[in-house]
């Protein structure tokens, strides 16, 4: 019994170490992250200008589309704009994530940067997939976009409930799990053929899906895209499930089951990665 | 004395594709084995100080990449520490330093304190021991005043020595230095010389280096390794190096006016300088006074310059020895 107890006292100890470690990873990656974003102002405001201005091309064409329609995949302009409110806010999550982290990851590779991180006493997967928390920048970046799109949706006209809310959280989530999974195996050729930019560019292009309701895809395309391209779930199947169009649990389940597989595709693929490093610095 | 490296028949071989045409090579890539690391063994004591040295290709930062773990060995055994690098595990990782000269370690737009404070996290050192070892390192390195400095505004041998203090700060039982001067004026390298002569003395610390400056290698190492094309071709300790090669000497004399050659049969000349007027001798290293003394007794000779063979040509006559053995072979 007191063994016991002190065995599992010690592995508590253990875990709040680890993740004390983890966060204070977490901590210098976002310090290091903001002083880098601060450094260079005006990169940062035109950053800003494109955006906003790509922003402003999508409300226009929900303008003029539901000028000349009432639905558009069955969805009314109000439910559109939501769409394109979650969908802008998926855009920043996977720019913030995946696109400068593992981007970071190719580069590290391809200079040999990352035999440093591998060399010291971190878990390394960890840290690659953190490395770049640039959280001042992408809010500075998303705050004026997704309040500008707020201001143009008629809440009153929204017809949802908690059950559906928290269900479409939950959704985003694990579909933002399942995305990022995918686009790390697009990173990992870097470590065999010694660059993959392109074909990791090819994986932000698979997630480009437009502002395409998840109704408005043919059913094949729809499993194709919830399930080998995990791209639609994150915004458009949890819009849908917000919105009342889809069944909640249903869609909970195959996202929890697409996300949990492409984390393990990643792992899997990292530890083979691993293996066949030769790494670039001499 | 315990065994801090043990190294067995390890190779390592790279595959590298060879038809890099955009259409043929989808279908028929072919590809040649490479062969960096052939079955190397070695050992090293704990607190020994060891060089690899070798050209370049020749298999050195391989071998010190398969030792911190950082890439699988195709065929062998290696032990660090006890440890089987390629593991990676983290109570391994915590017991060495890797110190690459063209790598940095540190975040470049963190100041040196706030990196290290993140190096104080990774490693889990007390908050104590931690003060203790900056300190002593900051002062020994002469780099107080800089470490609320961003690293990115710092020279390149302060950063180097910002390098050295992230690599060390946790005190690691080994540590592995890949080309530690490079870039470096001559200040900061025999800084940084002095400073791991001191620190492998002082704490014991085995160190394992990689350069092609052999002035790193004579000041801070006791043994050396000679790689080339993947063998190990020379493995013994620099004082030995140095005394097998120094049993030969050269003596360059300058004369007055147009050398006189005296003909001796224990020594050769072996250069002629007409600008400026002297003539160096290869003599054994007992037969060097007997050959000033005939030399100054039979001409007018100005001065006397006595010359030992210099690290570097020592190396590149294992080289070239061992280059001659394979191809034999």
């Amino acid at each position: 019994m007191g063994k016991g107890f002190k065995k599992l006292r010690w592995s508590r100890y253990l875990m709040w170490k680890e993740l004390k470690l983890r966060l204070n990873i977490l901590k210098n990656n976002a310090i290091n992250s903001y002083k880098v974003q601060t450094a260079y102002f005006f990169e940062n405001v035109a950053g800003l200008g494109s955006t906003l201005f790509y922003t402003l091309t999508q409300l226009l064409f929900i303008q003029i589309l539901y000028g000349n329609v009432d639905t558009f995949a069955g969805y009314t302009k109000t439910e559109m704009l939501i769409l394109v409110f979650i969908a802008q806010f998926n855009f920043y999550v996977d720019w913030l994530w995946n696109t400068n982290n593992l981007n970071f990851l190719i580069n590290a590779i391809r200079e040999g940067d990352l035999d440093i991180i591998l060399s010291r006493p971190i878990p390394a997967l960890f840290f690659v997939t953190f490395k770049e928390i640039s959280i001042v920048n992408r809010i500075k970046d998303s705050l004026p976009n997704v309040i500008l799109i707020s201001l143009f949706i008629d809440w009153s006209q929204i017809h949802t409930n908690g059950i559906r809310i928290v269900t479409a959280i939950i959704l985003f989530i694990l579909g933002q799990l399942a995305w990022h999974g995918f686009r790390f195996l697009f990173a990992l050729p870097t470590f065999f053929i010694g660059n993959a930019r392109q074909i990791f560019q090819v994986s932000g292009a698979l997630g480009d899906l437009k502002d395409i309701p998840f109704e408005g895809f043919p059913d094949k395309l729809k499993t194709a895209f919830t399930t080998v391209i995990p791209s639609l779930i994150a915004a458009r199947l949890s819009t849908s499930v917000l919105l009342g169009k889809t069944q909640p649990l249903p869609a909970l389940l195959l996202a929890s089951t697409v996300a949990v597989i492409f984390l393990i595709l990643k792992q899997v693929g990292w530890i083979i990665a691993l293996r066949k490093y030769s790494s670039a610095s001499s | 004395m315990e065994k801090a490296v043990q190294v067995k028949n390890l190779t390592k071989n790279f595959k590298i594709r060879t038809n890099k045409n955009i259409v043929t090579g989808i279908f028929k890539p072919n590809y040649k084995h490479v062969e960096a690391v052939k079955n190397i063994s070695f050992e090293v004591e704990e607190g020994e100080s060891l060089a690899f040295l070798g050209p370049n290709g020749a298999g050195k930062t391989t071998t010190t990449k398969m030792l911190t773990g950082l890439i699988y060995p195709s065929e062998g055994e290696a032990k660090v520490l006890g440890y089987t690098p390629f593991k990676r595990n983290r109570e391994f990782l915590r017991q060495i330093g890797l110190v690459m000269g063209n790598k940095s370690g540190l975040s470049w737009d963190l100041t040196g304190q706030q990196n290290f404070d993140f190096i104080k996290s990774i490693y889990q050192l007390e908050d104590s021991e931690y003060k203790k070892n900056l300190n002593q390192l900051a002062e020994l390195l002469d780099i107080k005043k800089l470490l609320n400095k961003r690293v990115r505004k710092l020279s390149l041998g302060e950063r180097m020595k910002m390098e050295l203090i992230g690599a060390i700060l946790h005190r690691p039982k080994v540590l592995f230095l890949d080309e530690p001067t490079i870039g470096l004026d001559i200040t900061s390298k025999k800084n940084i010389r002095t400073f791991l002569r001191d620190i492998q003395h002082n704490s014991n610390i085995t160190l394992i280096l990689t350069s092609h400056d052999m002035d790193d290698v004579e000041k801070v190492c006791d043994r050396v390794i000679v790689i080339n094309e993947g063998r190990k071709v020379y493995d013994d300790y620099l004082e030995k190096l140095m005394a097998e090669y120094n049993q030969r000497k050269f003596i360059k004399f300058y004369f007055e006016k147009a050398p006189e050659k005296v003909e001796v049969c224990y020594a050769e000349i072996v250069e002629e300088i007409p600008e400026e007027d002297a003539l160096v001798y290869e003599v054994k290293k007992e037969e060097a006074s007997q050959l000033i003394t005939t030399v100054i007794e039979h001409t007018s000779v100005l001065d006397i310059d006595i010359v030992s063979i210099p690290l570097e040509e020592m190396i590149e006559d294992i080289f070239k020895k061992s280059s001659e053995v394979s191809t034999i072979a």
